[in-house]
């Protein structure tokens, strides 16, 4: 972990352990996986999550 | 620009302290402080009074918002509790650690600083002012946190006006200071024999903790993360839980997640 890391993505990380019952270590590894797959800012993904888009959050299971 | 810290002599300080302290409502003061002795007496948790601290500053002082943002030993900085935790006022914080502002300059500096009307302050942190402006903040001042010779952190304080603290206010602020750093420190070395840099890192691990029990409590219970917050830390409090642990096990246990989002948020 980091403390650098925004906060947004911290929370992600638990709102995703929270959706699909996955280690925080592996909801973390996601969030990051997507956000370079589709070259978007992990920030940005993060706050769509909170967002509680559904969409993408079925695309991170 | 005329650099506005703080610069009297120690008598004068302390005269001018004594005359606005005992303006001050002795009856809060001696609550906050018997809170902070309360839950320093065994088994605490730093980032539990971090946040009773942080809410203390907010209350006891004239201040609108009060974030304590704690070093990792390795130059970066990270905050630890907000007396706000809405999501917008727990980003200007943090838009600090990573960029520009008074906390950060505070730290570098280790010394007290005070930007009063942010408007003439826009040039040195345009990011920053522009943030907190749009927030209604106007008159910041960064504290300190202080061990022996080092500097681990700085109390950041947020005001809506265009004028400073008192300077009676200001060293109420410093010693509110003093004891976060205190109590950080203390309660992990008495826990594990632990170094300064680990004992830092550790207290900042527990805030990362903490948001991700937000992230999770917010989702499950479709509510804001600040309200999610007040969910944990009623709940912790009133069963006499650890903050950190409290947020470590909600996060992967839906029964305890559903628990904790019934409790009654705690007004105090």
């Amino acid at each position: 972990v980091s403390w650098r890391t925004h906060i947004v993505v911290h929370q992600a990380t638990g709102a995703l352990v929270a959706h699909l019952g996955i280690s925080t270590a592996e909801a973390m590894a996601r969030l990051r996986a997507y956000a370079f797959g589709n070259s978007r800012p992990l920030e940005v993904v993060a706050r769509e999550v909170m967002n509680g888009e559904s969409d993408l959050i079925r695309e991170l299971e | 620009m005329k650099d506005s810290r703080i610069a009297a002599s120690h008598g004068e300080i302390s005269n001018m302290a004594y005359q606005s302290v005992s303006s001050q409502s002795v009856s809060s003061l001696t609550t906050a402080f018997v809170d902070i002795a309360d839950t320093m007496v065994a088994n605490y948790d730093p980032i539990d009074l971090a946040h009773r601290l942080a809410g203390h500053c907010a209350s006891l002082l004239d201040v609108a918002a009060a974030g304590l943002l704690l070093t990792d030993g390795q130059g970066n900085l990270g905050l630890l509790a907000s007396s706000n935790e809405q999501a917008r006022v727990v980003e200007l914080f943090q838009l600090q650690t990573e960029r520009q502002g008074p906390c950060l300059e505070c730290f570098h500096t280790e010394a007290p600083v005070t930007a009063v009307d942010l408007s003439r302050w826009r040039h040195k942190w345009p990011g920053f002012v522009a943030e907190a402006q749009r927030q209604g903040f106007n008159t910041v001042h960064a504290l300190p946190l202080r061990l022996r010779e080092e500097i681990i952190g700085a109390l950041n304080l947020f005001r809506t006006g265009t004028t400073p603290l008192s300077i009676g206010d200001l060293m109420l602020g410093q010693a509110l200071a003093d004891i976060a750093t205190i109590a950080i420190l203390h309660a992990r070395a008495l826990e594990r024999s632990e170094t300064v840099v680990e004992q830092l890192q550790g207290a900042l691990n527990s805030r990362v903790i903490i948001e991700q029990a937000k992230g999770a409590l917010s989702i499950r219970g479709q509510i804001k993360v600040d309200e999610a917050f007040e969910h944990l830390r009623s709940y912790a409090r009133d069963h006499n839980l650890l903050l950190s642990r409290l947020a470590r096990d909600v996060i992967n246990d839906p029964d305890l997640a559903r628990v904790v989002l019934g409790h009654p948020i705690r007004t105090a």
